[in-house]
């Protein structure tokens, strides 16, 4: 029986085609390769140096070695993460502002191509290119696997939210390139999309934080949901190994992990992610704070947060709502030139 | 990725005021009644009433801001009228836009190539775009590209193509899903003359084929050649609809003769009509005049555009 033809979005073909064919997809990925080699150069030699013998693994503790091991994975997972941050918006936000400003669009809105099919080959392109930085990034991330400290299910879960929130930039930045007429205006925009989704959200928690202690509040205590749409936080959730890593090399997801256990701080207070009380004695989520659950009964055994898929939800819807506004927007015949 | 239902659909719609009646191969394959666009004051087109037969070429003249370009966005299906009908081939552009995207072809007064893409890689994506079955791509590419006289550029990088053959790859590019009607927005603008002359053998050739044109263009001359009807818009509204003979006519301005005499004597005279220039140089004849030049001054279009137009801009 004859395989069925698979039909390609034409625009997600041609994009690939022309991507592919030029220099920059080449130049663009050595780069990225050559950044995340560096660094994990350097964070393997900062680990050697932090066991008992800097020059041999073999002859330090089985502790000490799998904590360095998750130290370089951890750094490899955020540079790798800030880098798709960094260049996805440079990559999409051109998608249909650069139709424009080569005066290709309008060739393309009079085909049978309907909107939403010529943004889903846009995000489909950058997320094809993403994929490909990503599997090019595996030899490197499987040197953890030698050195531990890391599990398989930790990797695979760490790449695929860096390809998630590449695909979440994606989105937003191909919105805001259907939205606005030049690329240049779409490519700051989009970095400040990025920009707030990354260090915005953080100042918004500040200064909610402050205004409630401005209040007289006890303490400064924002709504957790603030820091839902940061994909540091979501990453950090993520690659969480519910330890604190006295020993082991500091990473740069620590102070977003240390953040999320001592999210609510001490005292009493609502959790509002996992809609349970937590009593909170100390700092943490260790074993000095305990949950209630809406009935009062102690939840026993708590299990990890749930921050990180109430993020790849709001993430998710965000997106969704950046597709449709982006067809909106190229749908014809319209009531002025678009 | 592959597509699904969404949008295209009508919206919010300034409904037509005017009706069209009910579509057969006898009516005229883009009919405008009443046709108006404006933005805010500003009148792009204004009242615009078309008739364009089933196989003609048909020319829409003006000055910059006359409303041509806006009038073939709107039979494409880029825009929505403010107020009026359109037809193209019986479908209305606002409320049916897909089944007028399946039988016109838009070329826009902008190039508009992708770059990156070799020339039958670019046909290629076009003919994805317009849902053209990919079994029969190679042989649409080929007969295109033979039209259009680029089978040698076959292999070639869109960004190596000289303006012209440029043009004519956009050409190919509105014909790929074999339109029946071709709306071509200035598509000898910035041509040299050579490309213009193929060019313009090249729409010969697709009226051969029994394509419906229409085209602008500054060129009046090759309007002049090639249009069986022309338009002649200026601030939005229509001056003047016909042949050129019966816009002369509804203009009640008469031909200028000249003619040139051995011993390079010139005279002019202004006739009406073909009767009139026929007799005009049997008289001539007939008083023993030795008549080397006998023919009318200018182009006609040309003429004609200045007589009707103002040269105002809105």
């Amino acid at each position: 029986m004859a395989m069925p033809a698979i039909t390609l979005n034409p625009v997600l073909r041609r994009e690939l085609v022309e991507r592919m064919r030029g220099w920059r997809a080449c130049a663009i990925l050595t780069a990225y390769l050559a950044l995340l080699a560096t660094a994990l150069f350097i964070s393997y030699r900062a680990g050697q140096n932090q066991t008992d013998s800097p020059f041999e693994f073999a002859d330090s503790s089985v502790n000490q070695v799998a904590s360095v091991g998750r130290g370089i994975f951890e750094w490899l997972l955020v540079l790798m993460f800030a880098l798709v941050l960094f260049l996805v918006p440079g990559q999409t936000s051109g998608a249909i502002a650069g139709e424009r400003e080569r005066q290709t669009l309008v060739p393309l809105q009079v085909t049978l191509l309907r909107p939403r099919s010529i943004i889903l080959g846009k995000i489909g392109a950058a997320l094809a290119f993403l994929a490909l930085m990503i599997v090019a990034t595996m030899p490197l991330l499987s040197l953890c696997f030698l050195i531990g400290g890391v599990s398989f299910v930790e990797v695979v879960g760490g790449v695929a939210m860096v390809l998630f929130i590449g695909l979440v930039v994606a989105c937003i930045s191909t919105a805001i390139s259907a939205l606005v007429r030049r690329v240049q205006l779409a490519t700051v925009l989009s970095y400040g999309a990025v920009l707030f989704l990354t260090a915005g959200t953080f100042a918004v928690r500040w200064g909610v934080s402050a205004l409630d202690e401005s209040r007289g509040s006890d303490s400064g205590n924002p709504p957790s949901w603030l820091l839902l749409p940061n994909p540091f936080m979501t990453l950090a959730d993520v690659a969480d190994d519910g330890e604190d890593n006295f020993n082991a090399m500091k990473s740069p997801i620590d102070p977003f992990e240390e953040m999320l256990r001592t999210d609510e701080g001490g005292g009493f207070s609502q959790d509002t992610i996992n809609g349970n009380i937590v009593v909170r004695l100390g700092p943490g989520d260790g074993p000095e704070a305990t949950q209630f659950d809406a009935f009062g009964n102690p939840i026993v055994g708590s299990e990890k947060s749930s921050f990180w898929w109430q993020s790849m939800l709001v993430l998710s819807l965000i997106s969704v709502a950046c597709v449709v506004v982006g067809s909106l927007r190229l749908r014809t015949p319209a009531r002025s030139e678009r | 990725m592959s597509d699904s239902a969404v949008d295209e659909l009508p919206s919010d719609s300034d409904s037509p005021e005017a009706d069209i009646p009910e579509y057969s191969d006898a009516e005229p394959a883009i009919r405008t009644v009443g046709l108006t666009k404006r933005y805010g004051d500003l009148f792009a087109v204004r009242d615009l009433n078309l008739q364009i037969p089933r196989g003609s070429v048909y020319g829409l003249i003006g000055p910059n801001g006359a409303g041509k370009t806006t009038t073939f966005a709107i039979l494409a299906s880029l825009l929505k009228p403010t107020a009026g009908a359109v037809s193209v081939l019986g479908f209305d552009p606002a409320q049916q836009p897909r089944e007028v995207r399946r039988r016109l072809g838009y070329m826009p007064d902008v190039l508009g190539v992708y770059d990156g893409l070799r020339v039958d890689e670019y046909l290629e994506f076009f003919a994805a775009a317009h849902r053209v079955p990919q079994a029969s791509w190679p042989a649409t590419i080929d007969a295109l590209l033979e039209l259009v006289d680029l089978t040698s550029k076959r292999d070639a990088m869109v960004n190596s193509l000289s303006r012209g053959m440029k043009q004519r790859l956009s050409l190919a590019r509105a014909l790929v899903h074999d339109p029946e009607v071709l709306v071509l927005d200035e598509p000898a603008s910035g041509l040299d003359p050579r490309a213009r002359i193929e060019l313009r053998n090249l729409l010969g050739e697709l009226r051969s084929m029994g394509k419906t044109i229409v085209i602008s263009s500054h060129i009046l001359a090759e309007l002049t050649e090639m249009c069986t009807e022309v338009a002649i818009m200026e601030k939005g509204s229509l001056l003047a609809a016909g042949t050129p003979g019966s816009i002369r006519t509804q203009m009640g301005s008469g031909r200028q003769i000249r003619v040139r005499l051995v011993g390079g004597e010139e005279r002019s005279y202004s006739v009406d009509d073909d009767d009139e220039q026929v007799a005009l140089l049997r008289k001539l004849l007939d008083e023993g005049l030795q008549v080397l030049e006998f023919g009318e001054v200018g182009h006609g279009l040309e003429e004609l555009f200045m007589q009707v137009t103002t040269g105002e801009v809105q």
